[in-house]
């Protein structure tokens, strides 16, 4: 669910060069992870994952200014390495069609790369240490990785708005604080239109906002519940690669 | 994203951008996407504009074919615009900066076949993440048209209501279940496939860089695209 659909040329470029940076050093230790196995069956099985991504991204949910990306039952059935490389794949074709801009896959590397980490990480500690059973495990993993890749999502396009004027340089130089004192103003008063534009069920403002994060989050655990106990039906061995 | 119309123009098409070579194009891409951040002045990007526009002229690619494709990026755009900015030149500008990117990596696609880009990939990306990128590419297309099918099986029998919102997220879960198993499946058969034919983990080898007259012109207006967006 979690995705910066920031253009190219908005954040500033330290942003994003870290962002690929960080996403370039875990791309290196995920690849000798995948490298070090069958890599002859993980490559097909590496474009599946991502293809099933891309798809369940253009999958419309009700109405809702948000789409599912199954991201985290794709890290738990393929694992948090070649997740990542599924992540980064996908990134950069969604850059490739105007999903976002080309500068920013590396920061959306970083999102969906913890959603991935994080949802794994905990659904092999319940299903494994605490012994839950699969949807129980699936569901927990995919809303406490989601609410912590929300998060962080949220940390980055914050901090980054912080330096706003340095994406879109327009002599700065010579201004002083009370100009860049007058621009934070303005700039919480358009925060405060936006919110007020954002509306669900006729709540708005930034409670409408929280609840289309949480409306989303809600879905997203519904759905992967749903498909892993279609799983432990029709297909138990998936869940236990 | 009509990924299957997009192969379609780049594997047809016979004008001057569909035969330069993807080295020229993939630098001339490249050449835009630092020009688009470099600018910061509106005057900058509609320039960049008019080049793409040429482009797509050139490679006789119609605005109404591809337009739609630039209001993607313009809407998703928009509540920074909302969210954070004042003045109309800076409202315009980050507008501008994420239709032309998008334009400009579309020109791209539209005029090279995939395995030319995967080719040139291989020159400068490991071997894993340019194979898995055309697995996705083949494996997307397969499973497109079965959600699809799927989809429409699920509205034909009634799986879709507008009130019963958590029954129709249990049944699109069931779509999406089975498109997972037909997904993990067809994973297996093509890893026997490529077994069969000789498969080491390596699909072929990168593609050739050659230079005609037409590259360098591409080439050239990289160039100078860049040294306009400093100078303006």
């Amino acid at each position: 669910m979690s995705h910066i659909h920031i253009p190219d040329g908005v954040l500033p470029i330290s942003w994003w060069v870290i962002g690929y940076l960080i996403t370039a050093v875990i791309l290196v230790v995920a690849i000798r992870k995948v490298e070090n196995e069958d890599i002859r069956k993980s490559i097909p099985f590496l474009g599946v994952i991502s293809a099933l991504m891309l798809i369940t991204m253009s999958i419309p949910v009700g109405g809702l200014p948000i789409h599912i990306n199954l991201t985290i039952l794709a890290g738990i059935l393929a694992g948090p390495w070649l997740g990542f490389i599924a992540v980064f794949i996908v990134n950069t074709f969604l850059s490739f069609m105007g999903h976002g801009g080309i500068t920013v896959v590396g920061l959306n590397c970083l999102v969906l790369g913890l959603e991935i980490f994080v949802g794994w990480g905990v659904f092999n500690i319940l299903k494994k240490k605490v012994y839950l059973k699969d949807i129980l495990s699936a569901g927990i993993a995919v809303m406490v990785a989601l609410l912590i890749s929300t998060s962080f999502m949220v940390v980055i396009v914050g901090a980054s708005q912080i330096g706003w004027e340095f994406a879109l340089p327009h002599n700065h130089g010579d201004e002083n604080h009370e100009t860049h004192d007058l621009e934070v103003v303005q700039t919480e008063s358009n925060l405060n239109t936006y919110l007020e534009e954002v509306s669900i069920l006729g709540i708005s403002g930034l409670v409408g906002l929280m609840a289309i994060i949480l409306i989303g989050i809600f879905m997203e655990v519904i759905v992967t519940i749903f498909i892993v106990r279609f799983f432990s039906k029709v297909r138990p061995d998936l869940l236990k690669r | 994203m009509n990924l299957s119309y997009i192969d379609l123009i780049a594997n047809k098409g016979d004008s001057m951008l569909h035969q330069s070579s993807a080295a020229s194009k993939f630098l001339l891409t490249l050449s835009l996407i630092v020009s688009i951040i470099l600018a910061d002045q509106p005057i900058q990007l509609i320039m960049l504009v008019m080049v793409l526009l040429i482009g797509y002229r050139l490679a006789n690619i119609s605005l109404i074919k591809f337009g739609h494709y630039a209001i993607y990026p313009a809407s998703f755009s928009l509540p920074f615009v909302i969210f954070k900015l004042s003045s109309v030149t800076t409202c315009s500008v980050v507008i501008l900066k994420a239709v032309t990117a998008a334009l400009s990596l579309l020109l791209l696609i539209f005029t090279t076949p995939y395995p030319q880009i995967f080719g040139l990939l291989y020159r400068f990306l490991p071997g894993v993440l340019v194979e898995g990128m055309f697995f996705t590419y083949r494996i997307f297309f397969i499973l497109i048209s079965q959600i699809q099918n799927l989809l429409t099986i699920q509205k034909l029998r009634g799986g879709r209501s507008p009130i019963r919102v958590l029954g129709n997220l249990k049944n699109l879960a069931g779509v999406l279940g089975v498109l997972f198993i037909h997904a993990f499946d067809l994973s297996e058969r093509m890893y026997q496939i490529m077994i069969i034919r000789g498969y080491t983990g390596h699909l072929g080898s990168s593609q050739e860089v050659y230079f005609h007259w037409r590259d360098l012109l591409l080439i050239i207006t990289g160039i100078i695209v860049i040294v306009l967006v400093v100078i303006l």
